[in-house]
């Protein structure tokens, strides 16, 4: 074993390489053993991020490894664990810009949601045949049109984050918080109700048909194994990965610069941050616009990928979800804030409905143990409808033991070597 | 008073409901000088500090700093025109490094913030790089080199009052306001704090208000001495002057010591 290559690092490899040879060739279903598989391929991802323990030049190929390799052929099997890797993509990013507002600049947004909307409805409006009647000429965009309107969707939602943001930010703490919630309702309000006297949003029902980049890449990737529609989800789970990287190098070059510092500053004490020079509204400001950003554009990517957007997307619920995972991962932590979204996503969109599947299962077959018959489980039981209770159970008992998250935000030493290079 | 007039507050007023904090208090620095601001507690020396640096408006009355009008503009506008302070009560950012404390109070110098920290621009990182420079000579400074990578609110409570003082420092002021900087420091602490705030005017060229408690240390550092009681203005003058000023004992010690003590009515010293 060469010196520096500890023997950890060896683990990891072999640990990763294994789960992925499982994963490919024995558990490719969606069952509950499937799914353990699965998380198993996931906790790699988590080791091999964290420098600190992990040597990079072992950290950054697994990582690499299981990005761009495990997951993609995994998910070319079974599309639904690429369906799953790209919604933890989309909330990682949501959660990446709730974290710029909460988790750096303090600022309590109960409405964020309502950023995630404005994109999703942007897309939804340019490129779907509702929107063309509305539009007229031009409309609907082709699919490719989609990365212009991602680039157009963040300042959009910048734009959108500041001018609600003018009047909301003069307020403090809990003010800030009601005011933010409300906001957001409206946003989901409005999606609903504005199908008169324009239709624009085309009311509760939503707007359908909306386009998808790339399609015609996908068809020519075609094959009898691999069809497009799994070409497709490919696709977008590589446009996802892309997101979710610039995101992360976002947050942390913002983060370790001057407006990072400022808003830290301003989150621990308002007064003295103001007294050195730091402009309260305006920098707080920026942390709305840079937030809002990020949920504006993976609304285009959300509105493309479902093919659907209706309001009820973008309900209350949805903020407190993104909200929960950056509490559950750390709060300004950037490493603690993926993982709470990996975590929440996987949660609700995998564990508790394979769970409910296999108490279905079990159920219908009449399966004994200890002479009690899981047919006598009453057919209302069912884990997945318990989301929002193991949810509250879990944020309680971090709340009373890590309350600081899974992964607290720590400060890094700043040397005037790598001032400013951080990346 | 003669010189080159650096800050001049004229007839300041603020009151709180029906206490009048600070009542009509007129105040002049002049560049290079170490003024202090003494006074029981409740007087309204914090509240004056508070008065000119925009956390509270006045009631009436001007502040001009170096010919600009601090009355009505936001304490971020104040510490852009060249007045810095500490707080009586630490206001640390205690969450982030001593360091990283003293680069907050830089940003306002900083021109290439967001865009640049995005794509790492040249000039951005060269930025950064000067400013990590500057704000390590700060520290070195006022004596916490070594602890510039400790989170500010792990720092010893001398340490504390000293970083406040380099993350004022690190605004470029022209005045210096400390309210008291050596509150529950032993006599060593407050011999090295002496030190450190004549050094401010000597090294760096900084002007200071002081806001203290410590006789001595006032006794000793001050050019000029303002006395403050129930927001008045009681008396001014050089060290000399105060120590044996009969309103200045009387406000201190109370009636009865001041009349045993009294000496004949002196002018109040101007
Ligand atoms: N924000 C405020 N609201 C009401 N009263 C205040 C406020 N700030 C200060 N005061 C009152 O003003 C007086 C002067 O206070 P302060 O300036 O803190 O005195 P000092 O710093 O000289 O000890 C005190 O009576 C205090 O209670
Ligand atoms: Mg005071």
């Amino acid at each position: 074993m060469a010196p520096g290559f500890p023997k950890r690092s060896v683990w990891l490899i072999a640990y990763t390489l294994a789960v992925t040879l499982l994963c490919v060739f024995v558990f490719t279903g969606n069952g509950l053993i499937d799914t353990a598989a699965f998380l198993a391929l996931l906790v790699p991802l988590f080791i091999a991020s964290d420098f600190d323990k992990c040597d990079p030049r072992v950290g950054m190929p697994v990582f690499a490894f299981v990005l761009l390799c495990a997951l993609p052929i995994i998910g070319m099997r079974n599309t639904f664990y690429l369906d799953v890797a790209i919604q933890v993509g989309i909330f990682a990013v949501l959660a990446l810009g709730l974290n710029i507002v909460v988790g750096f600049a303090g600022l309590l947004d109960l409405g964020f949601i309502a950023f995630f909307a404005v994109g999703a409805y942007l897309w939804a409006i340019v490129s779907s045949p509702h929107g063309a009647a509305l539009l007229g000429v031009g409309f609907p965009l082709q699919g490719d049109a989609f990365f212009v309107v991602a680039v157009a969707a963040v300042f959009v939602a910048a734009g959108t984050g500041a001018l609600l943001g003018l009047p909301v930010l003069r307020l403090k703490g809990d003010y800030l918080a009601i005011v933010t919630l409300g906001f957001g309702e409206v946003i989901r309000v409005l999606a609903n109700n504005l199908d008169k006297p324009v239709n624009i949003t085309n009311g509760p029902q939503g707007i359908a048909a909306i386009a998808q980049p790339l399609t015609e890449v996908a068809g020519a990737l075609a094959t009898t194994t691999a069809p497009a529609f799994k070409w497709q989800a490919l696709i977008y789970y590589a446009v996802v990965l892309t997101l979710v990287l610039v995101a992360v190098l976002a947050n942390r070059r913002l983060d370790s610069s001057s407006i990072g510092r400022s808003w830290l500053a301003i989150r621990e004490d308002e007064i003295a941050a103001q007294a050195m020079g730091i402009p309260l509204v305006r920098t707080k400001l920026i942390a709305f616009a840079t937030g809002a950003a990020f949920a504006g554009t993976m609304g285009v990517l959300f509105a493309a990928k479902q093919t659907f957007v209706s309001p009820e997307s973008f309900d209350f619920n949805q903020s407190i979800g993104v909200l929960a995972m950056i509490v559950l991962g750390g709060l300004g932590s950037i490493r603690g804030v993926m993982m709470g979204a990996g975590l929440v996503t996987i949660l609700n969109l995998q564990v508790l409905k394979s769970l409910s599947a296999g108490l279905n299962h079990l159920r219908a077959t009449g399966f004994e143990i200890f002479g009690w018959s899981f047919a006598n489980l009453p057919t209302q039981f069912e884990p997945s409808k318990y989301e929002r209770l193991i949810f509250g159970l879990i944020l309680i008992a971090m709340m009373l033991y890590r309350p600081r998250g899974l992964v607290p935000a720590q400060r890094r030493p700043i040397s005037a070597k790598n001032a400013g290079r951080v990346s | 008073m003669t010189g080159d007039l650096l800050l001049d507050v004229a007839s300041l007023r603020k009151s709180f409901g029906g206490l009048t904090a600070v009542d009509d208090v007129t105040l002049q620095v002049e560049r290079g000088s170490i003024v202090s601001v003494i006074g029981p507690n409740g007087a309204g020396k914090t509240t004056f500090f508070n008065l000119i640096t925009g956390i509270y408006r006045p009631d009436l009355g001007t502040a001009l700093l170096d010919g600009v009008d601090l009355v009505g503009l936001r304490p971020d506008q104040v510490a852009a025109a060249g007045l810095a302070r500490t707080f009586q009560n630490i206001r640390l950012f205690a969450g982030m490094t001593a360091l990283e404390n003293v680069l907050v109070a830089r940003s306002m110098h900083m021109r290439s913030g967001y865009w640049g920290a995005l794509f790492h621009t040249r000039v951005y990182a060269d930025q950064e790089r000067s400013a990590v420079a500057d704000a390590s000579e700060l520290l070195r400074f006022v004596g916490l080199a070594e602890r510039a990578d400790a989170l500010a609110g792990s720092l010893a409570y001398g340490e504390q009052r000293r970083l406040e003082i380099a993350r004022a420092l690190a605004t470029k002021p022209k005045l210096l306001l400390l309210d008291e900087p050596s509150a529950g420091m032993n006599p060593q602490e407050t011999e090295d704090a002496k030190a450190l705030i004549l050094r401010i005017r000597s090294e760096l060229g900084i002007a200071v208000v002081l806001i203290e408690h410590d006789m001595r240390l006032v006794m000793t550092v001050s050019d000029h001495i303002v006395v403050l009681d129930y927001g008045r203005k009681i008396a001014e003058g050089g060290a000399d002057d105060i120590r044996t000023h009969p309103k200045v004992i009387e406000a201190y010690l109370g009636r009865g010591v001041a009349a045993r003590t009294a000496t004949p009515e002196s002018e109040e010293a101007s």
